[in-house]
């Protein structure tokens, strides 16, 4: 077993980036901080699988997504918008870009399949780039670039003021699918 | 590079992490400052980016998440070290209870000293087993007849080996008697060693000195200085045995 404190070193490191991502994965803070917890429990257990600390976050990030995934099945939640219902490619963005209000952000995830929402959470956190992303979800990196297109459209769409994006003809796919929830 | 592939790489760069390569980097670059259309999508594509990055990032972590946590980790490190310990101490306690059954079973088995027994037996002398066997082979080793002309007892045997006689080794085996005050050495002696008609009998006090016949195809005379009064008590009682 690790010492505790290069235990408590990994938390300080990671545990405000993996309760975000939480968050917006699961959509309330208490999930979130359950999953938060439940992420480090697996880790302290699985520590020694984890040969490059520099790899920690995304090792981390992953048992994360894995715990996550693991509760929807055992809840057997099913919410999510149709993949049909994403726009393949966005149309041309808005003149003017919204303000986007974190809690209609988590709405709009909260409606996304996690195939899209996860690529798209993973994207605007900066820290992982396409190859990250493919790695977490072990998938090609095309088809996470291809979910990313799509999940943007959805969300441009979703957060887009009202109205403003009813005269864009690519975005109507994704509008139609958030409004059909 | 044209509107399409600007629009379609305007989607997916991302700089520093997914920046393109460095010509379709300036390739774009080329486009979108010819391109006006191009240009405002790429600063409209940005500030969308932007401002979802930042909403997306805008979660605010409850105060004492961490203490919480680390309160956890504390609780399943102390958990996992009492499961180990308690391991650690069922697999002792279990070599502990062996350790003592095995004793147990050692005392229990084990014979009570029986003075009686011995003391009716205080005459018997253990024979090594093997040992005429053993001084016959190392006789023949030495080109001396195999066997001893007297009947002597090899449980009685002390050792067998040379001896230096004045300056000649001289093969000699030696007997105590059933008592244990008594010896008898028996010296093989060659007559290319020693002048054999001129043995004289021992000076020293308790000792007596026998010559057996003489081996006649060696010429081998085996002599022997016992103390006591005879050879009787280096010898077989039953001569048959």
């Amino acid at each position: 077993m690790a010492s505790a404190g290069g235990l408590h070193g990994l938390i300080d490191a990671h545990y405000e980036a993996l309760y975000r991502y939480a968050y917006r994965l699961a959509g309330s803070a208490a999930d979130a901080e359950d999953l938060t917890q439940e992420a480090f429990g697996k880790a302290i257990a699985r520590l020694p699988q984890l040969r490059d600390p520099d790899k920690a976050k995304g090792w981390l990030f992953r048992i994360l997504r894995n715990a996550y995934l693991h509760r929807v099945r055992d809840q057997k939640r099913h919410r999510a918008v149709p993949l049909d219902a994403v726009g393949e490619l966005p149309g041309r963005p808005e003149d003017d870009p919204p303000e986007v209000d974190p809690a209609r952000l988590q709405q709009a995830l909260d409606d996304l399949d996690e195939a899209f929402r996860t690529p798209l959470i993973l994207f605007y956190f900066e820290d992982f780039s396409y190859r990250d992303i493919a790695e977490q979800m072990d998938l090609p990196i095309g088809t996470v670039m291809s979910r990313l297109a799509r999940g943007k459209a959805y969300l441009r769409s979703r957060l887009a003021p009202s109205g403003a994006a009813a005269g864009n003809g690519a975005a109507g796919g994704p509008r139609r699918a958030g409004n059909g929830l | 590079m044209d509107c399409n592939d600007a629009q379609f790489y305007l989607r997916l760069a991302r700089p520093g992490l997914d920046a393109p390569e460095p010509d379709v980097a300036a390739a774009l670059d080329r486009h979108l400052a010819g391109c006006p259309g191009c240009a405002a999508d790429a600063r409209r594509l940005a500030a969308f980016d932007a401002a979802v990055g930042s909403a997306m990032r805008a979660v605010e972590v409850p105060v004492g998440l961490r203490s919480k946590l680390v309160a956890d980790l504390s609780a399943r490190r102390g958990a996992v070290l009492r499961r180990r310990a308690y391991r650690v101490a069922a697999v002792a306690a279990s070599a502990l209870l062996a350790v003592g059954l095995a004793v147990g079973a050692f005392t229990a088995s084990r014979p009570t000293f029986d003075p009686d027994e011995r003391a009716l037996r205080a005459d018997e002398q253990a024979t090594v087993p093997g040992a005429e066997a053993a001084v016959r082979d190392w006789l023949t080793d030495q080109g001396l007849p195999a066997r001893l002309p007297a009947p002597f007892d090899y449980g009685l045997l002390v050792m067998f080996g040379t001896e230096p006689v004045q300056g000649r080794d001289v093969p000699v085996v030696v007997f105590r008697d059933r008592v244990g005050t008594g010896t008898a050495k028996v010296y093989a002696l060659r007559p290319s060693q020693f002048k054999l008609k001129d043995v004289r009998p021992a000076q020293a006090s308790g000792w007596q000195l026998q010559v057996l016949p003489e081996d006649r195809s060696t010429g081998v005379a085996f002599v022997v200085l016992f103390t006591g009064d005879s050879l009787a008590p280096f010898l077989h009682t039953d001569p048959g045995a």
